[in-house]
């Protein structure tokens, strides 16, 4: 008797349902990076799908085809969502977020609101909130379009260039999800990363260089590359990469690599100004040195260390400098105070604006190098 | 079914006795009859009946028929009546020798395959054990081979099965009960255990289920599985079986119950739990590191054979963004070109795989192997570059066929394939969801499943961390010391303390 | 084969409580909390469980007064017939709310996230259908389960942990006690909402718990066990995202599934931890209804669990499920600012009641002496 009632709700249950989320794997175009640029009433979309011809092993169809390893679609509207849906007028797949790598947003539009462009990302269910987010100066849709030698995919090169932060020191990557995180903090300023199109050589290149700061919901400025390193050393990204020092003696230049970078702080709040002092200790090693300097002999080795601590210091300084000139609190600062006194940081956080421009930071770099991989510099030996 | 036997009475007189046997019997062309008269002297008329094919001929030649033809110590009785207990004392030198007036009896005890002994002007017979038959030699059971372990295997005939018990449990207590089932094969069925060792409500419940069953015939132990089995609607087998007299044996050591049917070599054993089915008896034999690796690779044989086709379907329908960018772009490019939707391709590829698999069992030895991985191979590649389905599916089927066959029970696999196809149905319709929900019903079912008062998830959720030691893993023989509570009679002492050897243990 | 009684062990018990009081708490409990309180929802948890603990203790004592009685009825004879009588029915009313919640999380959760464009009805109808049948077959099944829940609650946890090492950064939730002590003992009545109903659900298993003198020490592990497992998910959520990314979410945990990956490779995982964690929402619905229909029949006085009771409590569910659910807007408000205020009284006020009625029934028989 129960069977007959379980089957007669069973069967009527299985009836009603359809398959209304069923999408067949071959109807979807994979959106791997997207492009976004201002018009003059709304937004112009473009986005690159992947083609699977490109992923598949085997050969499908006619060989010899030189076809493009990926598909570029553009379109427009007047908010992002009906740029989207207006592509599928000219798409024949169902646009598919969900392995999406990079946006990349112009200058012009980032100087404008950028509101609506976080509210959507954040709001969609399909995308991750570990896309990469970058600025360029340059038109997104120009950026998208370049067909990279070294990738088959444009936006797996574009993803790779990116992360590849810490090697150059030069760059900044950061994801929607921590981007998010400063951009609702009303005293943080978000940092993203910045693309330039080199156009001296015939074929376009893309590279990273440099950062751009936002101030509330718009680009401010931008940071060159000297900036962008001290923040990497602010934000303790300065692991694997490299600085560029010379010679105490004869002014050549020395690479060293950090091997390991670990910034500590302290905030202090006297009279309504607040002090921080930033210590940073770094390990390093030396890769490459084109002066005769013998760095075995420990008080070389120390001096070159103090040296690579000026520099440190140089550009540390340098990017809070510019953090004070735009009043704009992108290392984080406020944050530091916050955690460690969070008594006083609750009475003065309404004026953090005012008193940000009078922040005095004092920075404390302590460099130890402890490979130098030859024993001896790169001249002849004397045996005897 | 139920019928009342008749009465049929024996008269006095010879010829019309053997008229009697003869026509109950149909007249059937194997009953053979020998008339003879029992020592010359006396001149008294005898005659025995045996059905040909059913005796041990040189034995009725000599021990019967011989014995009393040719001798003379019955020469001093006195009358038939006489002569007959002479004869049933100390005529027939056979162990099995028992008078009998009843015809259906008689009937019985012929068809038995022994000897009936008739005599004039007595209207009672003896019954002479006689029973011979061509049995099959004992080989290895080709089902379930091991590489190491015993080679021996049941046989049809249920006194050799009980002897293969014997042999290994020579132990007082290892009790086995008769029974006779099968109104028109009045087949023997028999019950073992331990004495001691099972639970007393265990075998108490054997009995009284075996017996109530009444049908007209017992073929197979398959019958009387179906016909005392918890939940016969179940995917899941409530009973185990096999033909190996060492797997038997061990468990009937462990505390179970064992039922042999005579005319089959495959033995039930009772109750059943749902890890039984993923422990093979090599497990014991070899070291107990290769048998836990092997039992994981097992159970994870055993879900991928289920769940495989309905994740796949699932994920590529419904779920693409869990699957790594270039794989998805890779299964994308192969589905280009394919008509059909991904249920569809998995529907047609596994039906496929099951007439495959059928077709296998039904040909010759040497065909049938060949024939199974020739047309999987062929008929795969031929499909997908016809554009009928897609390489993934390929794999897919291929991976799930070759996992179910790494299931030691036949029968535990026959469930995984059952339950493959509606968990495919729901994945098509709901996506992960509805397998969750398909893997709930089952996995409700499964915990409401009892064998014979054992629940059948038992030792995933027993309190006792001593009941672990078997189940995924195999403990070393020397920390196994306990048998598990929920089959046998409690904490039951089986090894000795501190049997682990080691430079403490050994002798110096 | 088994007749008479049906008993569930104490490791069985355990894991109940603890499936029963996770889930709905990482669902919609984390963004509740983080628009309350921030950055210190963690230390919510941690005093709501402890506020938790008292309750327990005193409904333990009051059971083990009336060994083999549910609180209905026991309840009949503390507080006399009508009140008893209202009581229990309070309480199946209740118990089938919270159920109904429960299932409107977990279908959103679907909804949401995983099958957009599949109707509520369909999904919310296959549901409970499997809850209806995991019910009809009683608790000891849901005992066993509640094992393997257990151990799939433990492989999410781990799962959670290795995706997210890379990203975890403790200082995102120091300071402690940001707010100020006050608001956050306010804030955790918050949390009180989702694990609350914890004493009584207690009440109603006493009867069938094996062994009774040591119940009270695996109710007590069930608590602290199931409560870890949520301020361990609040501190790993909080300590990836952060408190304003939190709160900006109606459903925090797949979106914070969302910004964390094992390696490139399974890069999206979100259907699996739905996967994981869908046992402990069954077990926890499957307990609520079995309460549900066990305080109403004890109520009503039916004894025999027929076929018709549980379908016409299915019908009922699915309709009171999606009158409550299919607005999540109107749902997401029910569950953040009204629950609170019914379901705090009637899961602190309840033990106190009852717990005052045996004291002054023992002074009554002790006068009497």
């Amino acid at each position: 008797m129960r069977k007959i009632a379980a089957l007669l709700i069973l069967i009527p249950s299985l009836l009603l349902t359809g398959c209304w989320n069923a999408r067949e794997i071959n109807e979807l175009g994979f959106v791997l990076s997207i492009g976004l640029d201002k018009t003059e009433d709304g937004f112009k979309v473009t986005a690159q799908m992947a083609s699977p011809e490109t992923f598949s092993k085997t050969q499908s169809g006619s060989g010899g085809s030189q076809k493009k390893p990926f598909l570029i679609v553009s379109s427009t509207g007047k908010t992002i969502f009906e740029a989207i849906r207006n592509m599928a007028a000219i798409s024949s797949r169902r646009i598919f977020w969900a392995h999406i790598k990079v946006i990349i947003i112009s200058e012009d539009l980032a100087r404008s609101n950028t509101l609506e462009i976080f509210d959507f990302f954040s709001r969609n269910p399909e995308l991750r909130l570990r896309t990469l987010i970058a600025v360029t100066p340059e038109e997104a849709g120009e950026i998208i379009e370049v067909i990279p030698e070294m990738e088959k995919d444009p936006a797996l090169y574009l993803e790779k260039i990116i992360e590849n932060e810490s090697l150059t020191g030069k760059s900044y990557s950061v994801m929607i999800k921590d981007f998010l995180e400063d951009y609702l903090d009303p005293n943080v300023g978000p940092v993203t990363s910045r693309i330039v199109l080199d156009k001296s050589k015939e074929k376009p290149v893309i590279k990273t260089s440099g950062a751009y700061v936002f101030d509330g919901y718009k680009v401010s400025a931008s940071l060159n590359e000297k900036e962008t390193r001290g923040l990497l050393w602010i934000k303790n990204k300065m692991k694997d990469s490299i600085m560029v020092v010379y010679c105490p003696e004869d002014n050549k230049p020395v690479t060293l690599e950090i091997k390991s970078s670990k910034s500590s702080y302290k905030s202090s709040l006297n009279n309504g100004i607040p002090h921080f002092i930033i210590n940073v200790k770094a390990d390093a090693s030396i890769t490459e040195q084109a002066c005769l300097t013998d760095f075995n002999d420990p008080e070389k080795l120390n001096e070159l260390s103090k040296t690579l601590e000026k520099d440190i210091t140089k550009d540390i300084q340098s990017t809070i400098t510019t953090a004070k000139e735009l009043n704009i609190d992108f290392p984080g600062l406020s944050r530091i105070m916050h955690r460690q006194h969070k008594n006083e940081w609750h009475q003065v956080s309404s004026k953090w604006e005012n008193i940000f421009k009078d922040t005095e930071v004092t920075i404390n770099a302590k460099v130890n190098i402890q490979h130098v991989s030859l024993a001896k510099p790169l001249e002849p030996i004397n045996v005897q | 079914m139920n019928e009342l036997p008749k009465q049929i009475k024996l008269s006095l007189d010879l010829t019309s006795n053997i008229e009697t046997i003869k026509k109950t019997m149909g007249f059937a062309s194997d009953v053979t009859v020998r008339e003879f008269s029992i020592s010359p002297g006396i001149k008294i008329k005898a005659a025995v009946i045996l059905i040909k094919g059913l005796v041990e001929r040189e034995l009725i030649n000599e021990q019967v028929i011989g014995a009393l033809m040719s001798n003379d110590r019955f020469n001093d009785a006195r009358d038939n009546i006489e002569f007959f207990q002479m004869l049933k004392e100390y005529g027939i030198p056979s162990t099995y020798v028992k008078e009998e007036s009843d015809v259906n009896n008689i009937l019985a005890e012929l068809i038995d395959g022994n000897t009936i002994l008739l005599m004039d002007k007595i209207d009672k017979v003896l019954i002479v054990g006689s029973a011979g038959w061509k049995d099959r030699a004992i080989t290895e059971p080709n089902a379930e081979n091991v590489i190491r372990g015993p080679k021996d295997g049941f046989t049809e005939n249920i006194e050799n099965n009980t002897a293969l018990i014997r042999r290994r449990i020579k132990c007082p207590d290892l009790r086995m009960e008769l029974l006779i089932k099968g109104a028109k094969t009045k087949t023997k069925v028999l019950i073992a255990f331990l004495e001691g060792v099972a639970k007393e409500e265990v075998i108490n419940e054997v009995r009284r289920r075996l017996g109530r069953i009444e049908i007209d015939s017992v073929l197979e132990s398959g019958y009387i599985e179906e016909l005392i089995e918890d939940d016969p609607l179940s995917p899941f087998p409530q009973l185990e079986h096999t033909e190996r007299p060492d797997k038997v044996s061990a468990a009937i050591l462990e505390g179970r119950v064992a039922i042999l049917v005579d005319t089959t070599p495959h033995v039930l054993i009772v109750p059943t739990i749902f890890i039984q089915f993923i422990q093979s008896s090599e497990d014991y034999y070899e070291r107990s590191s290769i048998a836990t690796l092997t039992r994981f690779i097992r159970i994870m044989a055993y879900f991928i054979s289920v769940i495989l086709p309905a994740m796949y379907i699932a994920f590529t329908s419904y779920h693409q963004e869990m699957i790594p960018t270039t794989l998805a772009l890779s299964i994308a490019a192969s589905r280009e070109g394919v008509p059909f939707p991904s249920i569809g391709e998995a529907f047609l590829m596994e039906g496929t795989f099951e007439i495959l698999r059928e077709a296998g069992l039904r040909l010759p030895k040497q065909a049938g192997q060949a024939v199974s991985i020739v047309g999987g191979i062929v008929i795969g590649q031929a499909a997908v570059q016809a554009g009928i389905v897609s390489q993934a599916m390929v794999i897919v089927v291929a991976l799930t066929g070759i996992s179910s066959f790494a299931v030691p029970a036949f029968n535990a696999s026959a469930s995984g394939r059952l339950i493959r196809f509606p968990l495919m149905l729901v994945a098509s319709i709901l996506g992960l969801p509805g397998i969750l929900a398909g893997l709930s019903i089952i996995i409700i079912h499964l915990n409401s499943l009892r064998s014979f008062g054992v629940s059948y998830m038992e030792p995933f959720t027993s309190a006792n961390k001593n009941e672990f030691k078997d189940i995924m893993i195999r403990s070393h023989w020397w920390a196994m010391n306990r048998l598990p509570g929920y089959i046998a009679r409690r904490g039951f002492r089986r090894v000795g303390s501190n049997m682990k050897s080691g430079p403490d243990n050994d002798s110096k | 084969m088994k007749k008479g009684k049906v008993l569930i062990n104490n490791k069985h018990f355990k894991d109940i409580l603890i499936c029963i009081m996770w889930p709905a708490t990482i669902n919609y409990g984390s963004g509740i909390l983080a628009r309350n309180i921030g950055r210190d929802m963690w230390v919510c948890g941690i005093i709501s469980v402890l506020s938790v603990l008292p309750f327990i203790v005193i409904i333990t004592r009051i059971g083990q007064n009336f060994p083999g009685k549910t609180i209905v009825e026991y309840s009949r004879e503390l507080l006399g017939r009508v009140i008893g009588k209202a009581l229990g029915l309070l309480l199946a009313i209740y118990f089938f709310l919270s159920a109904s919640s429960s299932i409107s999380m977990y279908v959103h959760h679907l909804t949401g996230f995983l099958l957009p464009q599949t109707p509520f009805l369909v999904v919310t109808l296959l549901h409970v259908f499997i809850i209806c049948y995991l019910v009809w077959e009683g608790p000891e099944v849901i005992a066993r389960i509640s094992v393997f829940a257990f151990a799939m609650a433990i492989i999410f946890y781990l799962l959670v942990f290795a995706a997210s090492l890379t990203e975890i950064n403790i200082d995102r939730i120091t300071p402690i006690f940001d707010t100020g002590v006050i608001s956050v003992f306010k804030a955790s009545l918050d949390t009180d909402a989702f694990i609350g109903f914890l004493p009584i659900i207690i009440a109603m298993l006493l009867p069938i718990v094996n062994d009774q003198r040591k119940a009270l020490g695996a109710a007590v592990s069930g608590l602290f066990i199931g409560g870890f497992f949520f301020i361990l998910y609040f501190v790993v959520e909080l300590m990836v995202m952060g408190p304003q990314v939190v709160a900006m979410m109606r459903i925090a945990s797949m979106d914070f599934v969302r910004a964390i990956q094992i390696t490139q490779y399974l890069h999206r995982f979100e259907s699996f931890m739905v996967a994981l964690w869908y046992w402990s929402i069954m077990i926890q619905e499957g307990i609520l209804i079995y309460c549900s229909l066990e305080s109403f029949m004890q109520t009503t006085g039916i004894k025999k669990k027929s076929p018709f009771i549980i379908i016409t409590f299915g019908l009922m569910l699915i309709a009171s499920t999606y009158y409550m659910g299919h607005n999540d807007v109107v749902f997401l408000r029910l569950r953040e600012h009204v629950w609170k205020y019914f379901s705090l009284p009637i899961d602190f006020g309840v033990p106190i009641l009852l717990f005052l009625a045996l004291g002054v029934k023992k002074i009554i028989i002790n006068n009497k002496n």
